[in-house]
């Protein structure tokens, strides 16, 4: 308000210089803000990578016919557990530990004198059953399931789909 | 300007700027330049032919500024590079064609360093001519001649990290340069390049001295600059 | 006024920054890969088939054991989208091959920038990329990369390229790994082989004035070459130390103008097949040399004596050593002397020619010049092996390393190498190397086998070598009689050799012994469209009787077995019906007299066949011979079993 009126009391005396003078620093000061937001922009552009170095979510396990029933693969690239039950169908689990983000281990013979094959998590005691189910925390709720699917014989996970219980089953 | 006045009578505000606001009096106005550290590189009271544009070409300060650039830019680049062959001229690769606005910021700092080096060239002639290297600025003359090698190391050691044939046979041509020092040649070029030839450990080495080494000499050495024209009494 | 000057110089510098600024997110807004995806899109929607539409962004191919990118796949869409077969580039399917291109990428075959993301510096040479893209027709070089000294059935010019190599015996001169230089006629006694001094004058001049398909290269030597070099050679009489020419025999004298006598040799000539290998007017086999002018060339006593024992002359020569008898040979040799003559040669050596008094320097000095000794030995002092460059990593060589002279092309590997077979002394007229009449697409497949020649870090489980001593495995009785006989020439083992006869790495399990011993006896062509190749050896019993132990007891599979449990009764009856209704065999096979001319017939497959053999083969015909064109039709063990069954019941009447 108070600059308003300065302004207008000296228009009178100078219009054209004042109106110039305002100009100019408006427009410097625009473009200088937008430069300045702009550059962090194009510099935010630049941190993100548009092409990462990670393998592809989806992998080949292998012909369904070469893996037995009652076996399991572990896939230490992807960290991933295949599993063909004893009735032939299979499913995938991941092998994070969804307490902290650490990789399971898979142990067919069991732990601690029980024969039943437990998985167990290194880093904090984290116990799950064959099908992923937690057993003991400190993890808070099942290892997660992938998505499955044939592609001529060919046995495809897909770590990027997250599937409930009922639609991990592959059966064959 | 309310908003403004009150944020500038706030604790944080008078523990960042000593200077109280409103200045109204020569000391508060001396003050401002005293306690600023951009601003008090000049002496408190400056001559007004001192700062008109002819008088330095704000060589020395396009120096600085250029030194700023490269130092923001340089930084951002390190961030998609990796000192290692071949992965060096592929991250070139991926600067130029997949990095959002990577070949600006690389261009940004390729031309930024050409136009340091002139600038800082300039810089000297201005100082020679004018004369300005004379006691008590004999010293500052030193440093700005030892602030002038370092930019042109920087410039050459930078040359190395694209790894491509350029760079390779411009650094193998250097350290031949080296080779003809007296008595100490032949170790002088060994140490640039860790070896006989130009390897990973060149390469690495070269990185460093680009990324750490000779910009921390910059650095200090521009703030004892800076000191030093305060000093030696301002511009002249 | 001053300050106002400032302010103008503010505002517009900052609104310079501004455009400045822009620049680079506009540039990386409208790139051209971005306008491409953009326009698969649009063009997905059209398509009468649903195509997904692509997210927009780049993509690529990472391939850690090789270490590559390749972005290709930002721009090439469709290439494992079988729906897009009839799209055009860049969103076209990929064709057929046997690798997982999305995980072993596109430069490791196809070069080119594969970090680029722009079409020319993708495709094209550029100031700081020199491989581009490679043409097509050379793209199997890049399966010989990995597939080194293979012959596989998916590269007919690679292959091709090997052949004519080997056959040009480019490796006399030059070093190309895993292939070894072959022996020529030594030139030993060519003062007295040949007839007169006129041959090799002409021969010289141009050896495809004299025959066609004559497979010494034109030297294009100049005039005064070529008299001192032919007053060299035809100073060298003596055939080696110990080897002297039989004089002919008696009966030859007597009998060279004798019609009968003249019969039975070519009688005898036909009998040897001599065709498979020679040709005879430009028709016949093209392992060995014309015979249509050999009249005029040799001596009747050099020939005689050459086809009783050609090992004499030359101990690595391939020509077999037949057992034909001394009456049966100089029959032959009348029968080339009497029909194989050159009726417009200059008989009368001009008599007056007395050589230049240092003829022997002169031509000494020209014959190492351009190496003949390469190819052709010669018992004189003084020879050098005077090689050409080292080829065995000529697909990586540089660029800037090759001298191109005033030669118009692109500078590529590719050009250099194709310019230089096709006319090698194109880039420098003092170049050595000869003149080969090639066609394009020779001059295509030598290039690009030497292009597979690439010096490559590729990890070493990519790497398919083949054992080079395979052939030299077979030892003791059996290799001399392989070697005695140059059965490599023609027959493979483990897929190295020739390739113009099958492949002999199982055959003890694959025939039957008598039948094999009846065809050493007379052989003929198993399939009516093929010409009759193999010649009658005239192999002596025991010999035979040693192959044949070899073959049953070396040369077989273990894996070969029939399954238990199928059903054994009226197996034939059912094979029958599989035999003709099912899978229709009768297309390409003849049996009982009919049907198709392209496979084998079966009208004596019980004599021929071993039963597990024919009962795998059926199985799975391209695990025995990669590049049959018998489908696999993914039959049952039963039905091949009864197949199997309804085969072997045929036999030729009166070979038991």
């Amino acid at each position: 308000m108070n600059d308003d009126k300065i302004n207008e009391n000296n228009s009178e005396e100078n219009v054209p210089k004042i109106c110039r003078r305002k100009f100019l620093n408006t427009m410097g000061n625009t473009a200088t803000g937008i430069v300045l937001l702009g550059g962090l922009g194009v510099t935010l552009d630049f941190l993100k990578p548009n092409v990462i170095l990670e393998i592809p979510k989806e992998f080949k396990v292998g012909p369904i016919d070469s893996i037995q029933p009652n076996s399991v693969i572990y896939e230490p690239e992807q960290k991933a557990f295949v599993v063909r039950d004893e009735q032939g169908s299979f499913y995938a689990l991941s092998a994070v530990c969804t307490h902290l983000g650490c990789t399971t281990k898979w142990n067919a013979s069991g732990i601690g004198g029980n024969p039943k094959a437990i998985i167990s998590c290194p880093c904090h005691g984290s116990l799950f059953n064959k099908k992923g189910e937690l057993i003991q925390g400190p993890a808070q709720r099942g290892l997660d399931k992938f998505r499955l699917r044939l592609e001529d014989n060919q046995l495809v996970v897909n770590t990027s789909e997250i599937v409930s219980d009922e639609e991990m089953i592959l059966k064959t | 300007m309310k908003f403004f006045y009150w944020i500038s009578q706030t604790k944080i505000w008078e523990s960042v700027f000593r200077t109280k606001l409103p200045i109204s009096t020569n000391l508060d106005r001396a003050l401002v330049i005293f306690n600023s550290l951009s601003l008090h590189i000049h002496p408190i009271k400056v001559r007004e032919r001192a700062i008109k544009f002819t008088y330095t070409f704000y060589l020395g300060m396009i120096s600085f500024f250029l030194f700023l650039v490269l130092t923001i830019t340089g930084i951002l680049l390190m961030l998609y590079y990796q000192p290692a062959i071949p992965n060096a001229y592929e991250n070139m690769k991926d600067l130029k064609y997949v990095v959002s606005n990577g070949n600006f910021l690389r261009n940004m700092h390729r031309w930024s360093a050409h136009l340091m080096v002139i600038s800082v060239f300039l810089h000297m002639l201005r100082v020679f001519f004018k004369g300005a290297y004379r006691p008590p600025r004999q010293f500052n003359w030193i440093v700005g001649v030892v602030l002038l090698i370092i930019t042109l190391l920087l410039s050459y050691t930078g040359y190395l990290l694209p790894y491509d044939q350029l760079s390779y046979w411009a650094v193998t041509v250097g350290a031949n340069i080296a080779r003809y020092v007296p008595l100490i040649g032949e170790e002088l070029s060994f140490l640039l390049l860790g070896g006989n030839n130009i390897g990973e450990y060149t390469l690495v080495r070269f990185y460093v001295l680009h990324c750490v080494i000779l910009p921390a000499f910059m650095v200090m050495l521009i703030a004892f600059h800076f000191w030093r024209i305060r000093k030696d009494g301002g511009l002249l | 006024m001053k300050i106002d000057r400032l302010r103008k110089i503010y505002a517009v510098t900052s609104v310079l920054f501004l455009v400045a600024l822009a620049i680079s997110p506009l540039k990386d807004y409208f790139t051209e890969w971005r306008s491409i995806q953009k326009n698969f899109n649009d063009s997905a929607e059209k398509l009468p088939v649903k195509v997904n539409p692509v997210n927009i962004g780049l993509q690529q191919i990472w391939n850690r054991e090789l270490n590559t990118i390749d972005r290709c796949i930002t721009c090439h869409l469709g290439i494992s989208n079988n729906k897009l077969k009839m799209s055009n580039q860049p969103f076209k399917t990929h064709s057929k091959i046997y690798h997982d291109i999305e995980k072993l990428g596109c430069t490791i075959c196809h070069e080119g920038q594969g970090l680029a993301t722009r079409y020319e510096e993708v495709h094209l040479p550029t100031e700081f990329w020199d491989q581009p893209i490679l043409p097509n027709r050379y793209i199997e070089s890049s399966c010989g990369k990995c597939h080194i000294g293979e012959k596989l059935s998916s590269t007919p010019t690679l292959n091709k390229g090997r052949e004519l190599i080997e056959k040009l015996n480019c490796a006399s001169c030059h070093d190309i790994p895993g292939i070894k230089k072959s022996y020529t006629l030594t030139l030993d006694g060519i003062g007295n082989k040949v007839l007169n001094r006129n041959w090799i004058l002409s021969w010289l001049k141009n050896p495809k004035h004299y025959q066609d398909n004559a497979s010494m290269p034109n030297f294009l030597l100049t005039e005064k070459e070529i008299v001192s070099l032919t007053d060299f050679l035809m100073s060298f009489k003596s055939f080696g130390e110990g080897i002297n020419l039989e004089p002919l025999p008696d009966v030859y004298h007597k009998n060279k103008t004798n019609e009968d006598f003249i019969a039975l040799g070519q009688t005898r000539f036909r009998e040897a097949r001599c065709i498979s290998c020679h040709s005879v007017e430009g028709k016949g086999g093209k392992l060995a040399i014309d015979l249509s002018k050999v009249g005029s060339k040799a001596k009747a006593e050099w020939i005689y004596n050459y086809i009783k024992n050609p090992r004499k002359f030359q101990s690595k020569i391939e020509m077999p050593q037949y057992g034909l008898s001394d009456n049966d040979v100089a029959a032959v040799t009348a029968y080339l002397e009497s029909e194989f003559v050159d009726w417009d040669n200059d008989e009368n050596e001009s008599r007056d020619h007395t050589p230049l008094p240092n003829f022997f320097e002169e031509g000494l000095r020209v014959f190492n010049t351009y190496n003949c000794g390469g190819c052709h030995t010669l018992s004189a002092k003084g020879i050098t092996d005077n090689r050409g460059p080292d080829l065995t990593a000529i697909g990586s060589k540089k660029l800037y390393q090759i001298d191109w002279g005033k030669a118009d092309v692109n500078y590529t590997i590719y050009n250099f190498l194709e310019s230089k077979i096709r006319e090698p002394r194109v880039f420098d007229e003092s170049a050595r190397m000869p003149q080969f009449s090639l066609n394009e697409d020779e001059v295509t497949a030598i290039t690009t086998y030497l292009l597979s020649l690439k010096q490559t870090k590729l990890p070493a489980n990519f790497i398919r070598k083949v054992d080079e001593r395979t052939l030299n495995s077979v030892q003791g009785e059996a290799g001399k009689i392989f070697q005695k006989y140059s059965c490599f020439k023609c027959h493979s083992l483990n897929y190295a050799g020739g390739s113009m006869a099958p492949d002999l790495t199982i055959v003890g399990s694959q025939l039957n012994t008598k039948w094999m011993k009846e065809y050493f006896k007379v052989p003929y062509s198993i399939r009516p469209i093929v010409e009759e190749r193999m010649p009658n050896l005239f192999i002596s019993e025991k010999e035979v009787e040693t192959l044949l132990n070899y073959f049953n007891t070396i040369l077989i599979s273990d894996s070969l077995e029939i399954p238990n449990g199928l059903l054994q009764n009226r197996a034939e009856e059912r094979g029958k019906g599989l035999f003709k209704e099912k899978y229709g065999c009768q297309g390409c096979h003849i049996i009982e007299g009919e049907g198709g001319y392209v496979g084998t017939p079966l009208d004596d497959a019980g004599d021929r066949l071993k039963p597990a053999y024919l009962f795998s083969w059926l199985m799975n015909p391209q695990k025995y011979k990669p590049n049959t064109i018998e489908p696999r039709t993914g039959m049952s063990a039963q039905e091949a079993f009864d197949i199997t069954s309804y085969l072997l019941t045929f036999k030729k009447p009166g070979k038991q």
